[in-house]
């Protein structure tokens, strides 16, 4: 048997600094193993056919999908509010009013659900849906069609874009590929992509807060949203304060009841993508808030059921305007 | 049976297994294995999607996880993938993989389903779990609450109840805990308003929310593990293998039918190959044998071809000798004639000087050139004959009687009939179209042969000519010999057969050729001991033409 090495200062001290290497390279794995965070940037934008974005673009403000030519998808998303009415209700064909506020067009490619209620999966079937609504364009596609195919340049157009020229399949196709390029990147998008100076200390401090408070738990993912349904008064009743206001309950109230007809829907709506909040004005589906004070007020009452200080609130309104992104161009 | 009838059969059995071929191949399903590799793919696929959820849906649990974005982003594809799953499970007989493949799309959307009711209740547990105890530390940390030490203990009590519950989700729990926020509310009404009655109010609230959400996250987790989504998609790949295999054992089925027909399709062909081959055969041999016909009948007209160069060279020899002998024979008469002449007038003067033996030397003389010229004139009337006979200077057809013929033939075969009763019994005949020279050859060939044949002693040939019909003349020549033996019957218009030791058999075969061209034909009666009867029978003159009747064969 071999016997011991004699003690030796050299070895000693290497043996220390492989600890010291140890414990730090631990300390800095540590460091950086912080949990994920809930918000996600938005990824690069996907490629998409030009000339197929460019028809959808074209219809997207072609009032002829109205049954009366009076109103375009572009009426009611307008480019200047986020991508949403600044009226509570829009104006739809033949002067219907509508039952909710329009919500946002920007992003929509990463919500998992269209409309409100999250009645509609795919981007083609609200596409189907609103056609169809008589209070949004009260059409239909023969009607429609048979409006666009009168116009020799468009469907010579849709004849280059798509075999079958222009049908329902590739009118819906265009439309839906359009919406999905307009897509908004902001400057909280630069932040979590690593610019720590994207966003200022306050709107930081704002998005912190936004996390602790949690408000995360419901807007998060790509979209500070829209990944998911949520009862609306999950911690304290909206809909008896609101009709204590004076307003009753509608149907559109209902939400995804009016989908699935379960109890345990009742009330229940898609959380939407807080992007562009900023520039969506009024909120809720019943545009009940005209200000984001008052929206993030609302929130801290029935789905957070806790106080906060003013300026908490202040300093998450900061920050929710940096969810902001650059309007795409417009015509 | 014309071509037509015996191809009937032949065309049926063919177009039978032409029909029955075509069935087969048209009710051989497509086993497309790509479609049902594509399927399995698919189900893969969806299992991994699956599986990476349930392992994102435990990372929520287990708040590793602080965004339901990998809980929903599947969701498109998997909806896309179930959706060609049931487009590929069409065209299924039974039925019963179309069941599996909407049993697995009903237990993902219910799973979906599920999901998305669980994330309702984590957001809002997480949150209540997340604030209840800062909540509850700033209740405790306030200066009136911790004056009152029975409310402390029952919001202390009340916090340890919903600890224990969120440890151990059960009923007994979660009643505990109700009870415990009874007794604090309890206490509360009791108290005299208290400037923190709105934050404890604050922390039931948020106390219930985790009691109900928890109690509902609990029901839904054990949902979720008895949605069976893999167990779903086990049963459809199994019957997507199921139809498969009963495809392709259908489609072997099929194919061993084709081939067995394909096999009676090549045994026909080789069946009706061998007929062919075996046709073939009894056409070489018919073929063979009439090969052998045609050389005999070319080897009989060769014979007939030299016999006829012999005739002609003969016959020009004849006219040859004639000539020669026409000639001197010519002398010869008018000399004797002058000698018989000269004889005359030496005759008279010496008759009448009456010397005896003068007068019978003289006259002796002139008997003699008498004689002579007798025997010069039948010397004439020979060589006229041979000249008529052969009739070598023209070889024509021309309208004659029988008799004409026969006539010349007898004067020309008179040594032949030496010893034998020539009989003639000549009837009242129409005219033939003939060639002479040859007919004359037919005559003397059957007068020959029935000279030949009759007895040394009391030989008789006879010679008969009659109409047998109004258009047929019939020349029958009859011998009184031995007869024809039956079993030489049939050959004796062979060529080159005899029964005699002279002569080359072709008398008889040529004859019958020389008939036949004028047509017309030999008739033969014999009895053994009885004699035999050769009949010529000849049709009459009928076109004034000069060309020669070429009777068919």
């Amino acid at each position: 048997m071999k016997p011991f090495p004699p003690f030796s200062p050299v070895r000693l001290l290497a043996r220390m600094a492989c600890l010291v290497a140890w414990t730090g390279a631990c300390a800095l794995m540590a460091a950086h193993a912080q949990p994920p965070e809930p918000l996600k940037p938005l990824p690069p934008a996907p490629q998409l056919d030009a000339r197929k974005v460019d028809l959808g673009r074209r219809l997207f403000r072609d009032p002829r999908l109205a049954r009366d030519d009076s109103v375009a998808c572009i009426s009611c998303h307008s480019f200047q509010h986020g991508g949403a009415d600044p009226r509570a209700r829009s104006i739809g064909a033949g002067g219907a009013l509508g039952t909710v506020n329009s919500p946002s067009i920007f992003n929509v490619a990463h919500n998992f659900r269209q409309l409100w209620n999250g009645g509609t999966r795919t981007l083609e079937d609200q596409i189907d849906a609103v056609l169809a609504n008589p209070r949004v364009f009260d059409s239909s596609w023969p009607q429609a069609l048979g409006k666009l195919r009168a116009d020799t340049a468009l469907v010579s157009a849709f004849a280059q874009a798509y075999p079958q020229g222009l049908d329902r399949a590739s009118a819906r196709d265009a439309l839906a590929t359009y919406e999905r390029s307009l897509l908004t990147p902001s400057r909280f998008d630069r932040y979590l992509r690593g610019d720590g100076l994207a966003i200022s200390m306050e709107e930081k401090k704002g998005y912190d807060l936004f996390k602790r408070y949690g408000c995360v738990a419901c807007h998060q993912g790509i979209n500070v949203g829209g990944n998911m349904l949520q009862k609306f008064g999950a911690l304290g009743d909206y809909f008896q304060a609101r009709e204590a206001a004076g307003h009753k309950i509608g149907e559109a109230d209902r939400g995804l009841y009016n989908v699935t007809k379960r109890p345990e829907d009742l009330h229940v709506f898609k959380v939407p993508s807080l992007r562009n909040v900023a520039l969506t004005a009024p909120y809720f589906h019943d545009a009940s808030a005209a200000t984001l004070e008052e929206a993030v007020d609302v929130m801290f009452r029935v789905q957070l059921g806790r106080p906060a200080p003013g300026a908490d609130k202040a300093l998450i309104v900061k920050f929710l305007r940096t969810l902001s992104g650059e309007a795409p161009l417009a015509p | 049976m014309s071509l037509g009838l015996r191809a009937a059969p032949a065309l049926a059995f063919v177009l039978a297994l032409a029909g029955l071929w075509a069935y087969l191949l048209w009710t051989t399903p497509t086993v497309d294995a790509g479609r049902h590799g594509r399927a399995l793919d698919l189900v893969r696929v969806l299992k991994q999607l699956d599986a990476a959820r349930d392992a994102d849906l435990l990372r929520v649990r287990l708040d590793l996880l602080r965004d339901y974005d990998p809980l929903v982003q599947p969701l498109p594809r998997m909806d896309a993938i179930l959706a060609e799953l049931a487009e590929l499970a069409l065209d299924d007989g039974s039925g019963a993989l179309g069941a599996a493949v909407a049993a697995a799309h009903a237990a993902f959307t219910a799973k979906a389903d599920m999901v998305d009711r669980f994330q309702r209740h984590d957001s809002l547990l997480k949150n209540s779990l997340r604030y209840a105890p800062a909540a509850y530390s700033d209740i405790q940390q306030h200066a009136e609450a911790a004056a009152l030490p029975a409310l402390q203990a029952r919001l202390g009590a009340l916090m340890g109840a919903t600890l224990a519950f969120v440890g151990a989700p059960e009923t007994a729990n979660g009643l505990r805990v109700q009870a415990a926020a009874q007794e604090v509310r309890g206490l509360v009404r009791a108290q005299p308003p208290l400037a923190q009655r709105a934050a404890i109010d604050n922390l039931l609230t948020h106390v219930d929310v985790i009691v109900l959400r928890q109690s509902a996250e609990a029901v839904l987790l054990a949902g979720l593990e008895q949605a069976g989504t893999g167990a779903r998609l086990d049963e459809a790949t199994a019957a997507f293998t199921r139809r498969f295999e009963e495809q392709v054992s259908r489609q072997a089925r099929s194919q061993a039918s084709l081939l067995a027909l394909s096999g009676v399709a090549v045994a026909a062909v080789a069946a009706a190959l061998g007929w062919l081959v075996w046709r073939g055969a009894t056409e070489l041999r018919r073929m063979r044998q009439l090969v052998e016909r045609t050389r005999a009948d070319l080897r009989e007209s060769q014979a007939q071809l030299i016999h006829a160069e012999k005739m002609t060279l003969l016959g020009e020899v004849v006219a040859g000798i004639v000539h020669e002998i026409n000639t001197p024979l010519g002398y010869l008469r008018s000399g004797l004639e002058s000698a018989g002449d000269n004889l005359g007038a030496v005759l008279q003067p010496a008759r009448e000087r009456g010397d005896g033996r003068e007068l019978e030397a003289l006259e002796e003389t002139r008997g003699l050139v008498r004689d002579g010229l007798a025997g010069v004139d039948q010397i004439h009337a020979t060589i006229v004959n041979l000249l008529n006979f052969s009739r070598i200077d023209r070889s024509k057809v021309v309208r004659c009687r029988v008799e004409n013929s026969l006539e010349t033939t007898l004067r020309l075969a008179s040594h032949i009939l030496k010893g034998k009763v020539l009989v003639r019994r000549y009837g009242q005949t129409r005219e033939i179209q003939c060639d002479l020279p040859q007919l004359n050859q037919v005559f003397l060939n059957l007068v020959k042969n029935a000279a030949q044949s009759a007895p040394d002693k009391g030989g008789q040939v006879t010679i008969a000519t009659a109409m047998a019909a109004p258009d047929l003349v019939r020349v029958d020549i009859t011998d009184n010999g031995p007869g024809i033996l039956p079993e030489d019957r049939p050959r004796i218009f062979d060529p080159f057969f005899t029964t005699r030791g002279t002569g080359n058999g072709l008398g008889l075969s040529i004859s019958q050729r020389i008939v036949r061209e004028h047509r017309g034909w030999i008739e033969v009666r014999s009895q053994p001991g009885a004699g035999a009867t050769f009949s010529v029978l000849l049709a009459t003159a009928q076109l004034a033409t000069g060309k020669e009747p070429h009777a068919a064969a």
